[in-house]
């Protein structure tokens, strides 16, 4: 009975260490909103969210993991499936950044091969307690060759402009189906009422 | 047994009331899904449709159906049936909008649907013909304990055509519906996002639980999303409520046009009449009666004149815009062609056209009607051509050809067919046949030069019977300016001047209904002579709907983001007391348990299991259960996990020697929804139990009081500690020596030794006794003495007969000899033990006096099982009866006298 609203669905995930602000910015991408108490992730969460590109309708659903360590083997087992890592850092934190190694190897170890990857620099509202430059992230990224923004959940910086490029990356390796399946069409889908079956 | 349902509906009403027609269909509040029984009630000529909530589900009695709603039906009420964005397997959508109170329900398509629906069309159609616009009071149904949904005068005054349109949330909410219990939704648009018109159980309530549990439940497999109706079905209809906001009304210029030919071939220029005007009209309606009188034509319906009278009003288009032919349509002697000028060409889709005849036997073509319907832009539009009977006195004919047309015309490449009324804009158009009555020609004449048009149309039977209500009741038309259109003498300008001088009369007419439509001019075109009937034109300022694109975008986005809200918050919600348990103080063969509270926060039922880790054989590890491990939680309810510690002998040895520990992540698993994980942790206590006869024998004091990284060296016979205790100051751990010699001193005797359970807290306190060594001797009964001697070498980590010799042992049980040489070759306190053992045992059978033999054998069994055990990982190569065999024989190899 349940009937396809959309035109494709992307699994994308949040990994990076406890922290750094996965929930935050899974909550301001999702809600529009930022709440500043901490509470960490115990767990896995996930939230949805449509978008629209190219004129497809996706469906994002987004994974949200517990960054505490103790943790990881476990975490490390929702990777496979994923079409798309968000991988991210504190840039008011080193060690979460010098970490970031490690996040790589275990998207190599765990996840599928052809998923998408990108490295966020989160709480880059906080200049004066910077420990990371921005060049660091560049360059990390760059060795990789990863997409990279620094971003900020609290002020809203980059955030919708980071999972629609990761939606696009992941979209441009999706190979093309009948795009004439479902898509919206203002004359047809809304004709006060009655539409018909043969067209 | 099942009820049938007609009758549990029939029961819950008077007796002057009849229910017609019921089926099971699911409302869709606008997130909801509940179900619900329509029924559709008869009370003297007029009709309701009863809504009633399903109490108990099979329906067995009556009083399993409470009444929740009653929409009156008249005029005001518009139904909508269609299937969600044309999926064909999909269900039915049946709307039902009364002034501003809109209900939608999902039926399934089947013969009850079908039943249903033709039946409260056919309803819905006469109470139109009926009663027209006159408002019911439906006082019939306040016995019913309420009153009729229906709008106040006010709203009516307001907006004079919403019956024929789907009514849009207007601001003017006088109107007032009743529904009979509070927590009852219906979906009013203005309100449709609010949060309190979601789901039942948002509402308050004493029996709500039971409620959800009762509508919810057999939606539980599915995921939240479907129990909010289908997210395409939400879409559908809210952008269909809020039309108004993304959509501006562009007015466009719509030229229709009738004429009855009377037969006559297309010899002259139509420009006359169809292009008379200064501006081109952006869409043309051109219909003819009596195109073709011949038989073939009426016989056949086959004519040559189709193609020349199209020809010929093609050329005579409005030079000013380029126009297509959208389509034509013709049965016998009627034909309908419309153009649209090219810019709008795209924005014209599905088109259809229809034919319906009325003439002989009520079915031929002769007279009837041809119709096209298409959407332009968001508005949809119906321009039908009629000829309707002919003479004065049959008037009666014609309002019944009039209603046939109405009733049976339906273009049928809609699913369910759609009828004419189902437009948001009707042009009707054609040789409507009515007369002048009770006039004689003479009177005619006289009015007419006069230019008393006004009094002339007092006599017009159109005019009356419409008036009435007989015919045309819901359309519009324009005032007459112009003379009668028929009688006249071909190729003149006279009135019929044969025998028969026939009355004059406006047979040629255009009618409307619709919002926004503004008649420019009403006209008749004399110049134009062929025919004894003179062309009639009318042009329009038709209001359509176009959708702004950028308001589209806005407002679609704007709902897909409060649709996302939704859904994530009807995801799976559960709160924990905690996320970790910590057992603390864990020992051997102590049962401890914690309780987790599971709360379900969310809005809807959750279905949780606690699920496997990758890697892991379980949900958790051996020494941990939890119950119920997986189970249903409905909102507002909670649940509590109990989860319980257990260290039997086959675990404490890894606990122990450190290689597990009191610690387990548990996964909590929503169905449809996150993963919570749950930290498990504890410390365990070491003990004898489960310590190696190597580290026993090594040790002088009670293992409490050893460190335990020692301990943890000892339990291992690869490590120097290990090597070191071959010089160990014992022989056999003193713990089995304590255990025997209890026995010995108390046990042998008692024949029933090893035969009978000991208690576990008496088992308790024997092993706190040889771990701390604070006792001289050991306390309990000597049944719990034998059990705990049991577990302890149950425990053991390496077994008395030890891996590294099982399968040689088990291999040579039969060879008492190669037996003996095997025992002698076990590593000295392995051997040791097993020797002081297989004395006790030798003991213990000498102290029993009856079925010897039987005693014997089941001490072998149970001791060959404890003692002989398989190295793990190793498959066994015989079947279980015969390793038991071969694990007593060994047994008893050292046991017989």
């Amino acid at each position: 009975m349940a009937k396809k609203t959309y035109d494709l669905l992307f699994k994308l995930l949040l990994i990076g260490d406890s922290g750094v602000g996965k929930t935050c910015i899974l909550f301001r991408f999702s809600d529009d909103a930022f709440n500043t108490t901490f509470i960490s992730t115990i767990g896995i969460d996930f939230k949805i969210k449509t978008i629209e590109l190219h004129g497809k309708k996706i469906k994002l659903q987004i994974w949200d993991t517990a960054g505490q360590e103790r943790f990881h083997t476990i975490t490390t087992s929702y990777y496979r499936g994923a079409m798309g890592i968000m991988l991210v850092y504190d840039i008011t934190s080193p060690k979460t950044f010098d970490n970031i190694a490690k996040w790589l190897r275990n998207i190599d170890e765990h996840a599928n091969e052809d998923v998408e990857k990108m490295i966020l620099g989160n709480k880059c509202d906080m200049e004066e307690k910077r420990m990371v430059s921005k060049e660091r992230g560049e360059a990390i990224a760059r060795e990789h060759g990863i997409r990279f923004f620094e971003t900020s959940a609290k002020n809203n910086i980059n955030i919708e402009r980071s999972f629609m490029e990761l939606a696009e990356a992941i979209l441009n390796k999706t190979p093309s189906r009948d795009t004439s399946t479902n898509h919206t069409n203002v004359h047809v889908s809304q004709s006060s009422g009655h539409s018909s079956k043969c067209c | 047994m099942e009820m049938d349902l007609t009758q549990a509906v029939q029961q819950n009403l008077l007796n002057t009331d009849r229910c017609l027609v019921c089926v099971q269909v699911a409302e869709l509040s606008t997130w909801a899904k509940t179900s619900r029984i329509l029924a559709l009630v008869h009370h003297q000529g007029e009709y309701g449709l009863f809504i009633f909530a399903i109490d108990k589900s099979p329906v067995a009695t009556a009083s399993d159906l409470s009444l929740k709603a009653v929409v009156g039906i008249d005029a005001a009420v518009v139904c909508d049936v269609s299937s969600p964005l044309g999926i064909v397997e999909a269900d039915l959508e049946f709307k039902i909008v009364k002034h501003d109170c809109t209900y939608t329900f999902e039926m399934s398509i089947g013969q009850e649907c079908n039943t249903f629906v033709a039946e409260f069309y056919r309803v819905l159609q006469s109470c139109h013909e009926q009663y027209g616009d006159g408002t019911l009071d439906f006082s019939w149904v306040k016995p019913y304990g309420g009153e009729e949904i229906r709008g106040s005068s006010q709203a009516q005054g307001n907006q004079p055509h919403s019956h024929v349109s789907l009514s849009k949330a207007t601001g003017n909410s006088a109107s007032t519906f009743y529904t009979f219990e509070d927590n009852f939704q219906t979906s009013v648009p203005d309100a449709s996002l609010k949060k309190s018109s979601a789901l039942p159980a948002m509402a308050s309530g004493g029996n709500l639980r039971q409620k959800l549990e009762r509508e919810v439940t057999p939606l539980l497999r599915h995921s939240s999303l479907d129990m909010m109706g289908s997210r395409d079905g939400i879409i559908k209809r809210v952008m269909e409520t809020r039309e108004d906001e993304y959509t501006d009304i562009q007015t466009f210029r719509v030229f229709t046009g009738t004429w009855n030919v009377n037969g006559q071939p297309a010899s002259v220029a139509l420009q006359a009449w169809l292009a008379g005007d200064d501006e081109p009209p952006d869409m043309y309606a051109v219909g003819f009666q009596e195109l073709d009188l011949s038989k073939e034509a009426f016989l056949f319906n086959d004519s040559p004149r189709e193609d020349e009278w199209l020809q010929a009003v093609t050329n005579a288009l409005h030079r000013g815009a380029t126009y297509t032919l959208v389509r034509t349509i013709r049965l016998v002697g009627m034909m309908l062609v419309t153009y649209v000028a090219e810019p709008l060409r795209e924005r014209v889709i599905e088109v259809a056209a229809e034919t319906v005849g009325t003439g002989i036997m009520g079915k031929m073509g002769n007279k009837g009607g041809v119709a096209v319907r298409f959407l332009l832009h968001n508005t949809s539009l119906c321009v039908v051509n009629a000829h309707l009977a002919a003479h004065t006195d049959d008037c009666e004919r014609r309002n019944q050809d009039h209603a046939d047309i109405c009733e049976r015309l339906r273009f049928a490449r809609f699913d369910p067919p759609l009828p004419i009324w189902q437009h948001d804009v009707v042009l009707w158009i054609g040789d409507l046949n009515y007369r002048l009555d009770q006039l004689a020609y003479d009177q005619v004449m006289l009015l007419m030069e006069k230019g008393a048009f006004a009094k002339l149309l007092e006599y017009d039977q159109l005019y009356t019977q419409k008036k009435k209500g007989r015919a045309f009741k819901t359309y519009e038309e324009g005032p007459i300016t112009f003379r009668p259109t028929y009688k006249f003498d071909p190729g003149s300008d006279t009135y019929d001047t044969s025998e028969k001088c026939r009355v004059p009369a406006w047979c040629d007419r255009v009618l409307w209904k619709g919002q926004h439509v503004k008649q420019l001019t009403y006209r008749s075109h004399p110049t134009l002579m062929i025919s004894d009937h003179k062309p009639v034109s009318a042009l329009f300022d038709v209001g359509v709907k176009v959708v702004d694109v950028v308001k589209f975008k806005r407002v679609y986005e704007e709902l897909m983001k409060q649709l996302d809200k939704l859904e994530n918050e009807y995801l799976p919600q559960v709160t924990l007391d905690t996320m970790e348990i910590d057992f603390d103080r864990v020992a051997f063969v102590e049962p401890a348990a914690q309780y987790l509270i599971v709360a379900n926060t969310g809005q809807v039922p959750v279905e949780f299991e606690f699920i496997r880790k990758p890697n892991d054989a379980g949900y958790c590890k051996p020494w941990l259960s939890i119950s119920p491990y997986k189970d249903y939680i409905m909102p507002g309810e909670k649940r509590d996990v109990k989860l319980e510690v257990y260290v039997k002998a086959a675990m404490a040895a890894r606990l122990n020697a450190g290689d597990d520990r009191i610690d387990d992540i548990l996964v909590l698993h929503l169905h449809g929804g996150k993963d919570i994980f749950v930290t498990v942790g504890g410390r365990y206590v070491p003990s004898c139990f489960g310590a190696s006869l190597q580290a026993l024998c090594s040790m002088p004091t009670p293992l409490r009081e050893v460190p335990v990284a020692q301990l943890v060296d000892l339990g291992s016979p690869e490590t120097p500690a290990a090597a070191a205790a071959a010089d160990a100051p014992y022989d056999i751990p003193k713990e089995i020596w304590s255990m025997l010699n209890h026995l010995y001193e108390f046990g042998v005797q008692e024949g029933s030794l090893f035969q009978q359970p000991g208690l576990p807290s008496e088992i308790l306190q024997i092993r706190d006794v040889l771990d701390t060594g604070i006792a001289d001797s050991l306390p309990g009964s000597v049944h719990s003495v034998a059990e705990a001697l049991l577990m302890f070498l149950e425990a053991l980590p390496d077994p008395v007969v030890p891996y590294s010799h099982y399968q040689q042992c088990i291999d040579r049980s039969r060879d008492v000899t190669a037996c003996e040489q095997l025992v002698a070759a076990f590593p000295p306190c392995h051997s040791n033990v097993f020797r002081y053992l297989m004395a006790f045992l030798r003991t213990v059978l000498y102290f029993v006096d009856r079925n010897k033999s039987d005693v014997m054998e089941s001490l072998a069994l149970m001791f060959g099982s404890i003692l002989l055990r398989a190295p793990p990982g190793v498959e066994p190569t015989l079947p279980p009866r015969m390793l038991d065999n071969c694990k007593a024989t060994f047994v008893t190899n050292f046991i017989t006298e």
